[in-house]
């Protein structure tokens, strides 16, 4: 109990840490009088116009991977759950894929257009993720009986394999220069700023709303869906909205990141280990968590080959799995 | 016993027809009369020295000349789309590759004894080369060298009218989400250099880096230009947050190019880095 207690307050502490570090750091060195807007101007453009707006996009990110994946691994009790096995991340793909290939999209970056504010690649990624999502949860209205969680991760990777396979025939038959979606699809927060937060602010404060409403049910669904059924919980209401959670939280991610999956896998087991597997403080605390890993991944990210840049979702598991890995060895002890 | 022998003879054949494709040159009567060129720098390089009727198919996204954009195509330029089968169907003497993406055809082409010769295309420089050497293989060396003479007589002018004034700061934008740029083992700093600029991220060794915005900013270039193949607007780029106060876009120097141009490692080059000499003086 003790230790619970010292984890519980460790964690926000090394989350301020790992924002004030992503604020200091980046391939440009910002002097501290930019901080009180004294600096240079481009000293203030930096640090007010592209590094804030990315650190809190980056932020919040995190919050949603996280808790998403800790909503997913609780309702469908299966360790290897988390949004982007549903398909919604591949359908996020599809939808930068086809805005990268079909030129009207790229002509909304004109004056006067929505693509000149938001990227119309991160844009159709978010209306992609959107529609794989709600895809996916219609199936959930179709289906009832008992089997319908696992038929639910069946048609979700299904579908996932389907849009990948159409990204790739996509990209090989359409595009002559696959190395920049290739980079998109790494996932990274590069050249995301302001309107992109102000973007998915909506979705992820519905999102985020919804992990709290949906952890108190799923603390009963331990015992699995018929006793739960037996305690009073709708398990057929609950479904939708994990999956809706799950969709908005995907979307509104990949919209300011990319397909950056792994941080949903990985938070919440490393907490289970920490706090224990109840809902109530594994879902907050994979939030915490999965926003610490992905701000100090983003940060290395910006300065490990400044001016040039990594993505972001190559340094979660870089500096991820091995910390995991030692985990799980540790625990068999 | 019998099978040993047949294996050796087997062998022996194998060992001489590898031997043989190893040369540049296949024919035995004189010059290739079907060669596939499996980029669009290829076809048009062949085109311009005079060795179009040669020509038997081209790949995809070829199209200059217009002759060389109505021969039949075998597939992709990239190389994950080529067909061998329909390659080999143009029963060619000379295969025309790029280096790196189509190194996975020679084992193959010199297991079959046909003849191919790789371009490098990753500066303007290698390009001459490129053209003379071509020219000697399909016997138009004459044609070549008179094509590489055009071409040097404007670089020089370019070099000279140049000589002088500072380099001019120039960001080439590959993509932009995320934004990416391109390093010095590209071909196109090759040409922004040629034309008297500068490529602001010189320092990157990567050929087409992702970058940090904040450089982008910080390195305050007074060029922008946007390939035309993005789709972006150039309207767009005074748009973003904190890119307004950039030299480039202050000044309305952010200009949309057309890459199918700018990019190719052919012939023409020397016409963009006049054309990209005169948007960096404007």
């Amino acid at each position: 109990m003790k230790r619970d207690i010292f984890w519980k307050i460790i964690s926000p502490i090394l989350l301020v840490i790992s924002v004030i570090l992503a604020l200091m750091l980046g391939a440009e060195k910002v002097s501290l009088a930019a901080v009180f807007g004294q600096g240079d101007k481009f000293e203030n453009i930096i640090l007010w116009q592209l590094r804030l707006p990315r650190v809190l996009l980056v932020l919040i990110t995190g919050l949603l991977l996280g808790g998403s994946g800790a909503v997913f691994q609780l309702f469908f009790r299966n360790p290897l759950a988390e949004p982007g096995i549903m398909g919604i991340s591949s359908g996020a793909t599809l939808g930068a894929v086809i805005a990268s290939i079909v030129p009207g999209f790229m002509a909304l970056t004109g004056k006067g257009g929505v693509g000149a504010y938001i990227s119309p690649v991160n844009l159709c990624a978010f209306a992609g993720a959107l529609i794989a999502g709600l895809f996916v949860t219609s199936l959930a209205f179709s289906r009832g009986g008992k089997s319908s969680s696992v038929m639910l991760l069946l048609c979700g990777t299904a579908l996932g394999t389907l849009y990948s396979s159409l990204s790739s025939m996509l990209l090989l038959t359409c595009n002559k220069e696959l190395h920049s979606i290739y980079t998109w699809i790494l996932g990274s927060f590069n050249g995301r700023g302001w309107n992109e937060l102000l973007f998915i602010l909506l979705p992820s404060a519905v999102s985020i709303i919804l992990m709290f409403i949906v952890s108190r049910p799923l603390d009963l669904l331990t015992g699995g869906e018929k006793s739960a059924a037996a305690l009073g919980v709708e398990v057929d209401k609950l479904r939708i909205l994990v999956l809706l959670c799950g969709a908005l939280a995907v979307s509104a991610g990949v919209c300011a990141g990319g397909t950056i999956g792994f941080v949903g896998l990985i938070a919440p087991h490393i907490v289970r280990k920490f706090l224990g597997p109840r809902a109530r403080t594994l879902v907050p605390f994979s939030m915490l968590f999965g926003a610490t890993l992905l701000l100090l991944s983003d940060t290395f990210a910006r300065i490990i080959i400044a001016p040039g840049e990594l993505p972001a979702g190559i340094i979660t598991s870089i500096l991820g799995v091995p910390f995991f890995l030692a985990l799980c060895l540790g625990g068999r002890k | 016993m019998n099978k040993k022998r047949f294996f050796t003879f087997f062998l022996f054949i194998c060992l001489l027809s590898a031997l043989y494709a190893r040369k540049p040159k296949a024919a035995d009567t004189g010059y290739p009369k079907s060669i596939v060129a499996l980029s669009p720098s290829a076809a048009e390089i062949l085109f311009t020295i005079g060795a179009g009727d040669q020509v038997s198919a081209v790949s995809e996204f070829t199209d200059f000349p217009p002759e060389a954009k109505a021969k039949p195509v075998v597939g992709g330029f990239d190389g994950k789309t080529l067909s061998l089968e329909t390659i080999m169907s143009f029963k060619p003497d000379l295969v025309y590759l790029t280096e790196r993406m189509h190194n996975f055809l020679i084992a193959t082409l010199e297991s079959n004894g046909i003849a191919y010769y790789v371009s490098k295309g990753d500066s303007i420089a290698s390009v001459e080369r490129e053209i003379l050497e071509v020219g000697k293989i399909t016997g138009h060396d004459k044609e070549a060298k008179k094509v590489v003479d055009g071409m040097e007589k404007k670089l020089s002018k370019v070099a000279e009218a140049k000589k002088g004034t500072g380099a001019v700061k120039v960001y080439w934008e590959v993509w932009n989400a995320p934004y990416m740029s391109v390093g010095p083992s590209s071909f196109i700093h090759d040409v922004i250099k040629a034309a008297g600029g500068e490529n602001i991220f010189a320092d990157l060794t990567d050929a087409y880096p992702m970058v940090s915005e904040e450089s982008i900013i910080a390195r305050k270039p007074a060029l922008i230009l946007i390939p035309m193949s993005t789709g972006m607007e150039a309207s767009a780029v005074g748009l973003r947050n904190g890119w307004s106060d950039i030299p480039a876009v202050k000044n309305g120097k952010v200009f949309v190019v057309d890459d199918n141009v700018y990019t190719r490692p052919g012939p023409r080059i020397a016409d963009v880095v006049v054309e990209l000499s005169a948007l960096l003086t404007k």
